[in-house]
């Protein structure tokens, strides 16, 4: 589903590298878990992923299409298939919940179901209460959550989440991840950045970030 | 978007309604300008058409003078020909506009009559008018008894109001341009309003195209209003300058179905107005963090 190949990527523009060579493969319907402390390129990687930094150098796989080649036609279809929440996730704070829910679904053309699934995604994370409710009238929390509802909206192929639950209360936190385990059940890919894993068990392929370079540390094991 | 991209109007009401008049304004006076100037040009052409000078000579002149005249005039650019007619023509020229029986009771004959240079312009160029003051210079001349143009002050008024119409089109031009840059800082503003918005369609795949949409469509309804009010306003006026053309020339040259036409061409050519300001200023940009613009789809340039 995403393959880097000796990618680089610095951290801001103009900057050295913070990620050299970044070799991964991930393949679809899988749950992987990139991990490793602050500093060390994990939102740079997360960028990059989720098509919204070109690396440095390298080769870039997302969704089959090798995106040094795509015109931005193509680009955009593809962020279609990519679901991504950073750690600060950007929201319309004046929108309500459901509105800044339904905004993946209008780009990729399904609005008319939008309202539902979307409703859907708020329900199982809990946030019907709020369904109404500008954004910006939210604690931190539940807008992580609408953040988080965006992202996986519709089911995208790819889930990219960057370290989103890390901010959760441990109860929030149970049904955030809850909700990415029956995504990755039903076909999507998803990967998580954190500082620490989270998945209980070792279904999970983990990756972990040291001095530039990454290291798997985990056994592939399909959701 | 989330709603439609003219709902964001009904926030900005005055500065809506200030646009539309402001473009519907600048697409009259281009409307207006245009049929004085259609105006102008008609009537110029028709007095042309009869503006045919004579020069008549003093009684003592010969043939030699004459010829000499007649060779001095051909010289000049605007003149196409000129034909020196004898005291009989002279005679039947003046019973012709007299009428036959008050040119008899006037008692005049052939013998009475100067020779004179009847002058044939070119066909109607700008520029060609400048024969009238070539003529009115012949009056000096000794050879010369007088220069009958009748038209003359007639093409002199209008080349002044020609000259008029140039120069409103250089104002014109400028409030046209004022207006453009009004109507291209609103849609601009909206689009700035949105940039979260557009971010976020960005992030999730929607395309250049579905970016730039809002601003078009906005440009194109807010064109399309000015387009209106401007036909409203262009209909009395193209009717009240062909009642002057009348008056002046004899015919106007808009009927009421030109008029009508020409009005209806505005509403058409307010959408491409706005249609093409919306296309530039619905271009995606985001400040960066060095105050930079750059578009959204641009990725952030940091392999550059």
């Amino acid at each position: 589903m995403i393959a880097c190949f000796d990618v680089a990527i610095a951290a801001n523009a103009g900057a050295s590298p913070v990620v050299e060579d970044l070799s991964l493969q991930i393949e679809a319907g899988s749950w992987h878990e990139i991990v490793g402390p602050a500093g060390t390129g994990k939102s740079a990687i997360f960028d990059v992923m989720t098509l919204r930094r070109k690396p440095l150098r390298g080769r870039l796989v997302v969704a089959g299409r090798n995106v040094a080649r795509l015109s931005r036609r193509d680009l955009a279809v593809v962020r279609r298939e990519v679901g991504s929440c950073p750690q600060r996730p950007v929201l319309l704070p004046r929108r309500t919940a459901v509105e800044n829910t339904i905004l993946p679904m209008v780009v990729r053309g399904q609005n008319s179901q939008a309202v539902e699934v979307a409703e859907e995604t708020l329900g199982f994370l809990g946030m019907l209460p709020e369904r109404d409710k500008p954004v910006g009238a939210l604690c931190d929390q539940r807008r992580a959550l609408v953040g988080l509802a965006m992202a996986t909206v519709g089911e995208p192929a790819v889930v990219v989440i960057d370290g989103i639950h890390e901010t959760l209360e441990p109860a929030v936190r149970g049904v955030a991840m809850s909700w990415l385990e029956r995504l990755c059940e039903a076909g999507s890919t998803v990967i998580v950045f954190g500082r620490r894993p989270v998945r209980r068990s070792s279904q999970a392929i983990r990756w972990r970030l040291r001095d530039g370079q990454v290291e798997t540390t985990g056994e592939v094991e399909r959701c | 978007m989330l709603r439609s991209p003219l709902a964001i109007f009904g926030e900005y009401r005055f500065t809506t309604v200030g646009v539309v008049l402001s473009v519907a304004m600048s697409l009259w006076l281009v409307a207006a300008l245009l049929a004085a100037a259609v105006q102008v040009q008609s009537a110029t052409e028709h007095w042309w058409d009869q503006f045919v000078p004579v020069v008549y000579l003093e009684a003592q002149v010969g043939s030699e003078t004459a010829d000499e005249l007649r060779a001095d005039i051909l010289e000049w650019s605007q003149v196409e020909s000129v034909e020196i007619e004898g005291p009989d023509e002279v005679l039947a020229r003046l019973q012709e506009h007299l009428g036959e029986e008050e040119a008899r009771q006037t008692g005049v004959d052939a013998s009475m009559m100067p020779t004179a240079l009847v002058v044939r312009p070119h066909l109607w160029r700008p520029g060609e008018v400048e024969v009238i003051a070539r003529l009115e210079a012949l009056n000096v001349r000794s050879a010369v008894l007088a220069v009958d143009a009748p038209e003359a002050g007639a093409l002199s008024w209008l080349q002044r109001a020609r000259q008029v119409v140039l120069g409103l089109a250089i104002v014109v031009f400028f409030g046209v341009g004022a207006s453009l840059v009004g109507l291209a800082a609103f849609l601009r503003r909206l689009q700035e309003l949105e940039r979260r918005e557009n971010h976020l369609l960005e992030i999730f795949g929607a395309t250049a195209l579905a970016l730039r949409r809002p601003a078009l469509w906005r440009g194109m309804i807010l064109g399309a209003a000015a387009g209106t009010v401007a036909a409203a306003g262009f209909w009395p006026w193209s009717i009240m300058l062909d009642g002057f053309a009348v008056e002046l020339v004899g015919s106007g040259t808009f009927t009421p179905v030109d008029s009508a036409l020409w009005a209806g061409a505005l509403v058409p050519a307010g959408v491409v107005l706005g249609a093409i300001t919306g296309w530039i200023c619905g271009r995606p940009t985001r400040t960066e963090e060095t105050g930079k613009m750059q578009t959204l789809l641009d990725w952030q340039k940091d392999s550059t």
